[in-house]
Parts: C-alpha cells; sequence; structure tokens
C-alpha cells in the first residue's frame, strides 16, 4: 500500500512501535503522549486542530483535544511512535475515503487527515462502546493501535464481531448492535440494557474491519480475582 | 472536505472495489457521463459501468453512502456525497429515476426510525431518572411524618454540646424555666402533634433570638427575654419555635440540604444514617437557617395554636413588627434567621380576620418578674459556686434542691 511518510512498524505483535521518517518540512500529527523517541531536527508544536467542532468531536472520541504536531523544519529525522495500549499497530492510507476507528485507538496521522468524532445513535447506546467513534477522512496515512494482536478481515455480505473487539473498519460497511444469535430472550434483554456478554457488531456491506485478539473488558475480568485484596486484620 | 481536490460539478469524490487494483479498492472521482460512471482512480486507471447495466444500494456507516455495480457485482463504485443521487437521477435520463428514489426513500426510513428510536429511548431515561428522583423526595415528605421523634430527640442530644458552645451558657435556673415552660404547657394541648417532650434552655446571652433543636429542646436567649415587649410577645416567639419543631421542619431541612441521601435513608427508615448525617448538618451552621415558606408556616401554625389556647395571636404581628425597630446592643439574630418580616405580617393578619373571633386571656407572670428571676439566678450561681466550694471542702454529698428555690418557682407559675 502506498503511503506519505516512510514507516516501519517494529515489535509486533506484542509491542508494535511506529518509525517515522519525516523528509525537511514533512509533518506528522500525533496524540500526546504517543511520541518514544525523536530526532533533535524535529520539533513539536501542541495545539488544538481543525477548529471546534472537530477538536470537541475528538474529545467525545476518547482522544485528548490537544494533538501534537510534529515538523522536520530542521532537516530531516525519525520520529517514534508507541501506543498506551499493550498492542499491534496498524498502518492504513486513506484515499479519498473515511475510517471508523474505535474509542481512543488513534496513535498519530500526515497532513491531509482529519479526525474527528461521529455521533453513533442508538448504535452508540447500545454497543456499550461509546456514544462517538472516531473518524479519519480525507488523503494521507494514519496510524492506529490495538489492544492485543490485530487481524485484518475483508468483509463482503456479512461478518459479526463482538463489539469489544472490533479497532476500525472502513465506511463503506455499514454495522448494526444486536445480541449473538442463540441467545434467549431474558439474555438478550440483559445484553442490550446491562451491557452483558453477547452483544455483537452485524457488520454488512464491502469493506476491511481490523479485529484485535484481546478484548480490554477480557482481560479485567480474567486479572480480578488475583488482584491483592486487603485482608481484614479483625 | 478534501482539501486540494478541487472537482468539476458533475465530479464526485469517492471509490472503486475491484479485483484488478492492487488492495482491492481505491479512492477514485466519479464523473456522470450519457451513459455511465466513469471512476478514474488516484493512480490513474478508469473504469467504468453502464447505466443500464447495474444495481444500485444503499448502505456504508452513515446509511447514505451509494453503492453503484455491476450485475455481476466484480466492479463497484461508492459515493457519499450529498448531490450524488440527483445528479446520478439527472443524468441517467428516466433510466435510474424510480430506483434511486426506492433506494432514497427506504434510506430515509430507515433513518427515521432509528432517530425515533433513540429519542424515545433518551425520553424513557430522562423520565425514569426525573420519576425517580420525584418518587423519592416525595416518598421522603411523607415518611418523615412517620420517622418517630426519637430521632429527632437524638438528632438534638447529639448536636447540643456544639450548639451551647457556640450560643452560649445555659442560666440554670428551675424558676425561669418553669415559668418558660408554663407558657409551653398552654400552647402544647393545642399543637399539631401530641407527645413531644419540651425542654427549656435559657441561654446567657445577649443576642435577640430563640431557636428549636428538633424533638422539642427549645433554647430562649436572654437578650430576647430583655427586648420583648409583652409575656404574649415572648409566647409568640416560643409558639413559633414549636411550630418548627411539631411540623418537623428540622428533619425536612435536613432531608434539603443533604438531599437525596438523607431522602433515602428517610424512606428505607435507616434512622442510624438520619441521626448521623442531621447531626452533621445541624452542626454545620443549618440550624434555624430555615426556608421563608418554613418560616410562613411556623409563624401560622404558631398564631393557630395561640388563638387555640386563649392567647392573643396579635402579640405575633407586634413581635414581629416591634422587633426591626428594637435598638439594641445585640445583634437581632432572630430577625437575621428570620427574613422578611412584612410578608409574614400580612400571612399572620390574614390568619387573624379569618380566625373565629374569642376571648382572650393573658398569662399570669409578666415579663418584669421573669427578669428579675434571671438576674437573681445570675447571682444565685456565684452563691451556689461559693455553697459548693465549702460542701467540696466538708466532703458532703452535693445536693442542690434548696429550699429557697422552692419558695421562688410557687410565686410564678402560670396558669394553664
Amino acid at each position: 500500500m502506498d503511503s506519505d511518510v516512510q514507516f516501519e512498524i517494529s515489535q509486533r505483535p506484542d509491542f508494535g512501535l511506529i518509525s517515522v521518517q519525516l523528509e525537511q518540512g514533512q509533518k506528522i500529527f500525533a496524540e500526546p503522549s504517543a511520541m518514544a523517541a525523536m530526532d533533535p531536527s524535529i520539533t513539536l508544536k501542541a495545539g488544538l486542530k481543525g477548529g471546534i467542532r472537530k477538536t470537541l468531536g475528538r474529545a467525545l472520541g476518547g482522544e485528548s483535544m490537544v494533538i501534537n504536531t510534529f515538523t522536520a523544519d530542521r532537516g530531516s529525522g525519525e520520529v517514534i511512535f508507541a501506543p498506551g495500549a499493550p498492542g499491534d499497530a496498524v498502518h492504513y492510507h486513506l484515499d479519498m475515503n473515511t475510517l471508523m476507528v474505535q474509542r481512543g485507538a488513534f496513535v498519530a496521522h500526515t497532513d491531509g487527515v482529519e479526525l474527528t468524532g461521529k455521533w453513533q445513535g442508538a448504535k452508540g447506546f447500545f454497543s456499550g462502546k461509546g456514544l462517538v467513534l472516531l473518524q479519519a477522512s480525507g488523503t494521507g496515512d494514519l496510524f492506529f493501535n490495538s489492544y492485543g494482536a490485530i487481524l485484518e478481515m475483508d468483509v463482503r455480505g456479512e461478518y459479526i464481531v463482538d463489539t469489544g473487539y472490533v479497532v476500525a473498519f472502513e465506511n463503506t460497511l455499514n454495522y448494526q448492535v444486536d445480541v449473538l444469535p442463540g441467545l434467549k430472550r431474558g439474555g438478550k434483554l440483559k445484553s442490550f440494557f446491562f451491557g452483558g456478554e453477547g452483544l455483537v457488531a452485524k457488520f454488512s456491506g464491502q469493506g476491511k474491519i481490523w479485529v484485535q485478539t484481546r478484548a480490554v473488558n477480557s482481560f479485567l475480568t480474567w486479572v480480578y480475582p488475583f488482584r491483592p485484596a486487603p485482608k481484614n486484620s479483625n | 472536505m478534501f482539501d486540494g481536490d478541487l472537482l468539476d460539478d458533475d465530479e464526485f469524490p469517492g471509490g472503486v472495489f475491484s479485483d484488478e487494483i492492487d488492495g482491492g479498492r481505491s479512492g477514485a472521482h466519479l464523473r456522470l457521463g450519457d451513459r455511465g460512471i466513469t471512476a478514474r482512480t488516484s493512480e490513474g486507471r478508469e473504469f467504468v459501468i453502464g447505466y443500464s447495466d447495474c444495481d444500485l444500494e444503499l448502505g456504508g456507516d452513515s446509511g447514505r453512502m451509494v453503492f453503484f455495480r455491476t450485475a455481476d457485482r466484480s466492479l463497484t463504485f461508492f459515493c457519499e456525497d450529498r448531490r450524488f443521487p440527483e445528479a446520478l437521477k439527472r443524468a441517467a435520463v428516466g433510466e435510474l429515476f424510480e430506483q434511486v428514489d426506492q433506494i432514497l426513500a427506504a434510506g430515509n426510513r430507515q433513518r427515521w426510525v432509528s432517530r425515533v428510536g433513540l429519542w424515545v429511548m433518551l425520553a424513557v431515561c430522562v423520565l425514569v431518572l426525573i420519576g425517580g428522583y420525584y418518587g423519592v423526595v416525595a416518598g421522603a415528605k411523607s415518611a418523615i411524618e412517620a420517622v418517630p421523634m426519637t430521632v429527632d430527640e437524638q438528632i438534638a442530644e447529639a448536636a447540643l454540646p456544639s450548639v451551647l458552645s457556640e450560643f452560649g451558657e445555659e442560666i440554670e435556673s428551675p424558676n425561669a424555666v418553669d415559668a418558660v415552660q408554663g407558657v409551653i404547657d398552654r400552647l402544647a394541648p393545642h399543637s399539631a402533634i401530641q407527645g413531644v417532650n419540651y425542654q427549656v434552655l435559657i441561654i446567657d446571652s445577649d443576642v435577640v433570638n430563640a431557636l428549636a433543636l428538633p424533638g422539642g429542646t427549645i433554647l430562649v436567649f436572654r437578650g430576647l427575654i430583655d427586648t420583648m415587649d409583652s409575656t404574649e410577645q415572648l409566647s409568640a416567639v416560643i409558639a413559633h419555635e414549636m411550630s418548627h419543631v411539631t411540623l418537623r421542619h428540622h428533619l425536612r431541612q435536613i432531608s434539603r440540604s443533604v438531599g437525596i441521601v438523607a431522602a433515602v435513608h428517610i424512606v428505607i427508615g435507616d434512622v442510624g444514617g438520619i441521626v448521623a448525617l442531621g447531626t452533621e448538618v445541624l452542626q454545620t451552621a443549618a440550624l434555624n437557617n430555615y426556608s421563608q415558606g418554613q418560616e410562613t408556616e411556623a409563624d401560622l401554625e404558631g398564631a393557630r395554636m395561640m388563638h387555640a389556647a386563649g392567647l392573643d395571636p396579635q402579640a405575633m404581628i407586634q413581635m414581629l413588627d416591634s422587633l426591626p425597630d428594637a435598638h439594641l446592643h445585640g445583634a437581632l439574630s432572630w430577625l437575621s434567621t428570620h427574613p422578611n418580616s412584612d410578608e409574614r405580617i400580612k400571612a399572620v393578619q390574614q390568619f387573624l380576620d379569618e380566625a373565629e373571633p374569642r376571648d382572650y386571656s393573658q398569662l399570669d407572670f409578666r415579663l418584669e418578674e421573669l427578669r428579675r428571676i434571671l438576674d437573681d439566678a445570675q447571682t444565685e450561681v456565684v452563691l451556689n459556686a461559693e455553697r459548693n466550694d465549702e460542701e467540696a471542702a466538708n466532703d458532703q454529698p452535693a445536693d442542690h434542691s434548696s429550699d429557697e428555690e422552692t419558695d421562688q418557682r410557687d410565686g410564678i407559675k402560670s396558669e394553664d
């Protein structure tokens, strides 16, 4: 896949690290605290990007309102970005199209990409994953991260993914939030109103989906019994 | 939306799905021609789909994206531009007219249904929240009446030490207390609830004030006794304070200050929780800080009690009227915590106008006597202190119920 910047994603899939080579004058925009290392030829500027609506949209999509701009204005150089969650990182080249990204999964994008939030309405209400998804559109490179490794699926027709595992999808796909087929009626109600097990996103159409190999909530449930609990000395 | 991409009027931003493209897809500019749509990818390749050889579909994340496919589905164009469907209808000259209208209508219906669904859901959530809130508040209101008076007493008991340390020491004069108690005894049979255990404390302070603790403890400040013009005016203040107790204004105030938490405690009958919260609220100066409505309520209830007990409620109006003009060295605390006397006078006057006329009798002790007793009590404190010292020195058991006190008490008993 072509790209506007030279990049390499190393240490995959457990702790994916994104290294980007910037030519003199090139820019890349990243979430605050993502920068792990960089050449001294690169300068950093923090700021709100894209006006109030886009900034608020990003904030509702679980990202910081502030976006750091890295510019190679003193000669070419390298920036290394480390996502917050342990897991893989993905590069996607936007070609006049739009990608929907899960809350908080954004790492960095190049010039020409607009990042904002998109209201999900009833779907967001039921999915338990927030009312707003991040929406990246335009032409340029986008980097996002997952929790765990990542699978890229090319969907034609229908496909079902648990809402906890969806990282991103192309907006040529439509999705509906549904309960797992076969669940009893009581279980369905419980899932819908209390965000329990078995909530899935049912995708239809044609496009790509990125699915992560672990879900944060499932991990937390697994680790919960092992937490150090204070013993009652009385 | 796409910076630097200047498109002609009949060119739309979109994309192509095709196995012939590396990666299976590409962004493209769609141009509507006479016989079909041409897609030019960003790499410069061109694809064409004829109007007569295609399927139309609406989809995508927004539900507004138009998909334009060959019958064998090997080639798909897509476009989300809002102008695209209308332009397609014009360009395809009849061939796709109905198909476009159909898919647009279906899309609109679906969006409408999901939008209405969302609003209904939000409305239900809001109604449940509001209903729950008012349910608990209304429940608390009626539940307050069911809370036993002992809860009020427990709150008062817990709060009393800090109240005393804030306002001043108690004057230990059984005679004076009996005099005030006489007023209470006369009013109590006519109060809203019976069986309240009233207790009078006279506070050694120049402040012109009186206040009631929940459960029936009534604090009368020496400054108030020095300022009132008549025994009836003093009894008006006492009737007002008794009404705060019998109308359970403290609990209402506590449930207002601590809000929903206290309301829930009251509704579920968690007495320990109410006492803890109540003590805290009383100690954080919410004491005596009633709402305007509660003050008027206490005035009216006080006036009603006086009327029923045969005491002239006109004294309530005189008292409310005279306080602002009183020239005193002490601050007019009672008024500062009981504001807007004009409105309150009006309310009491209205009650009087409507009340059935009857004869009123006077209390049979006069304020001058009470003042003298208090002065004596101050002296007595000094004497008692001296006597205590002597007794302690003689190692005798301390018994203060002396004969003199009983003698003095006889003279000022008020008539019931």
